[in-house]
């Protein structure tokens, strides 16, 4: 018999075990075609939390575009897995149903919340930021630097997001401009 | 180095027993299992492995070379207990099989050949492949048949060697004590440790989260992995860069306890549902292109 490695192929799992004639196996083959139809695809991705200066990794399970999963990354040596309370909580800033999405109002004096359209929203803050820029300005002074609106950035926000506030909140001349984040 | 102990075998019959009552389709592959994992347990309780030659210093300089800490020269095996182990599961094949396995099986006539027979297991499957061809046996249920017969006592050594590996420095998709590929993974409970299990010595060994066993790709756009809706217990991590795949188990969603070898039958539907979506799975053995 001249066999060479080159002849070989390399048989594996359940194709092997079909290979030994030993087992029925039309029971399962039936079995995996209705599973075939329910299974989903997901992506894993590496991050690090947002919350505080830990800087603890974790990964993000995606499907179809979808957070489905953040845990701790085992390998990431900082924390080895583990998270804390508010990390383990991370997914939910993803996914909460009870966050809101809708623009939430309630007047000055009123008690009762209304719902609003966003294109009234941006008009109402950016005409009360004039208002208020426009009144700590109103001495005549030549310095774009304003001491009456501060700016506070979240934790959630990623490394754009946090350029793009901090560029704005400078442009308006504010100060007192913070963000939790110190990663 | 996490090992199953000399408690595998019977978390092992002890899961096949309650599977039986609630996975009929698998019901035959079970019984299989069970008579095979018996005969498993009755060498190994009886095969004392003879460590002399195996050192710290031994051990630490071939897995730092990145080599396995058993080669087949190494084992020795009481002969009687390789005949009765080889007769108990050749029986077991024949009658599941019936007819189309030969009768008789002489395992003497495999009497001098133990150290090519574990080197055709561990390291070249193309010496078995003769050997199978020389004695009138297919060659896939003859690798079957050298492959659990002689799983329990190389998984002995390794339980006895475990000691000396240092899972944190191999890091490597192969098996640190007998070089296999892996046939499942667990990951572990409360951490996500991602932990190897060897489909020949039943080892298990640390790797990485996010890098293929296979081909130990870590782009992470080219891995994924699949699972059944509601069903995240178990699911199927896929390579795009070599096409292959591995069951991943979650211990964190289901017993810490289970035994890593009868889950992989327990999921066999996976696999073959892997397989149609054109993935290829751990190694079992080597076998000709026809």
């Amino acid at each position: 018999m001249d066999l060479t490695r080159r002849d070989f192929l390399k048989l594996s799992g359940v194709t092997a075990l079909i290979a030994t004639g030993l087992f029925n196996l039309k029971p399962l083959t039936a079995r995996a075609q209705d599973l075939q139809l329910r299974i989903r695809y997901a992506k894993q991705t590496t991050t690090i939390c947002p919350y505080c200066a830990v800087g603890c990794g974790q990964i993000v399970s995606v499907s179809n575009g979808k957070v489905i999963n953040i845990e701790g990354d085992p390998d990431h040596p900082i924390n080895q897995g583990s998270l804390c309370s508010k990390g383990s909580a991370l997914y939910q800033v993803a996914n909460n149903e009870r966050r809101l999405d809708k623009v939430k109002y309630r007047a000055p004096g009123g008690s009762d919340w209304e719902e609003k359209s966003w294109n009234w929203a941006i008009e109402r803050i950016s005409s009360r930021i004039k208002e208020t820029r426009d009144a700590e300005l109103s001495d005549g002074r030549k310095t774009n630097r304003i001491d009456n609106i501060a700016a506070i950035g979240g934790a959630a926000l990623d490394n754009e997001e946090c350029y793009l506030y901090s560029k704005f909140a400078r442009a308006l001349g504010v100060v007192y401009l913070e963000h939790q984040a110190r990663i | 180095m996490e090992k199953m102990g000399e408690e595998f075998y019977n978390t092992a019959l002890d899961q096949i027993a309650g599977l039986k009552a609630i996975k009929s389709e698998l019901n035959e592959i079970l019984k299989f299992y069970e008579s095979t994992i018996k005969a498993q347990q009755h060498v190994k309780v009886l095969f004392k492995p003879d460590l002399s030659i195996f050192n710290k210093d031994l051990c630490s300089s071939r897995n730092s070379e990145g080599l396995p800490l058993l080669r087949a020269e190494d084992i020795e095996i009481d002969q009687d207990l390789v005949n009765k182990i080889l007769e108990d599961i050749y029986r077991i094949i024949r009658n599941q099989r019936g007819e189309a396995v030969p009768a008789y099986f002489d395992s003497s006539s495999l009497a001098d050949q133990q150290k090519v027979l574990i080197k055709g297991l561990v390291e070249d499957g193309i010496i078995l492949e003769r050997l199978a061809c020389d004695l009138k046996i297919d060659y896939p249920v003859f690798y079957f048949l050298i492959n659990h017969a002689f799983s329990p006592f190389i998984s002995k050594y390794g339980e006895k060697l475990g000691e000396f590996v240092d899972t944190s420095n191999w890091l490597r998709g192969n098996c640190p004590v007998c070089g296999k590929e892996p046939l499942v993974v667990r990951l572990e409970e409360e951490t996500g440790r991602r932990w190897l299990f060897c489909s020949l010595c039943h080892s298990e060994w640390l790797f990485k989260r996010l890098v293929c066993p296979f081909c130990e790709n870590n782009d992470q756009e080219s891995l994924r992995y699949f699972f059944v809706e509601n069903e995240q217990a178990h699911r199927i991590d896929v390579c795009e860069k070599c096409k292959r795949y591995i069951k991943t188990i979650d211990c964190r969603k289901i017993d810490s306890g289970v035994n890593l070898f009868v889950e992989n039958l327990s999921t066999l539907v996976l696999d073959i549902v892997a397989d149609k979506e054109g993935y290829r799975g751990p190694d079992i053995f080597l076998f000709r292109e026809k």
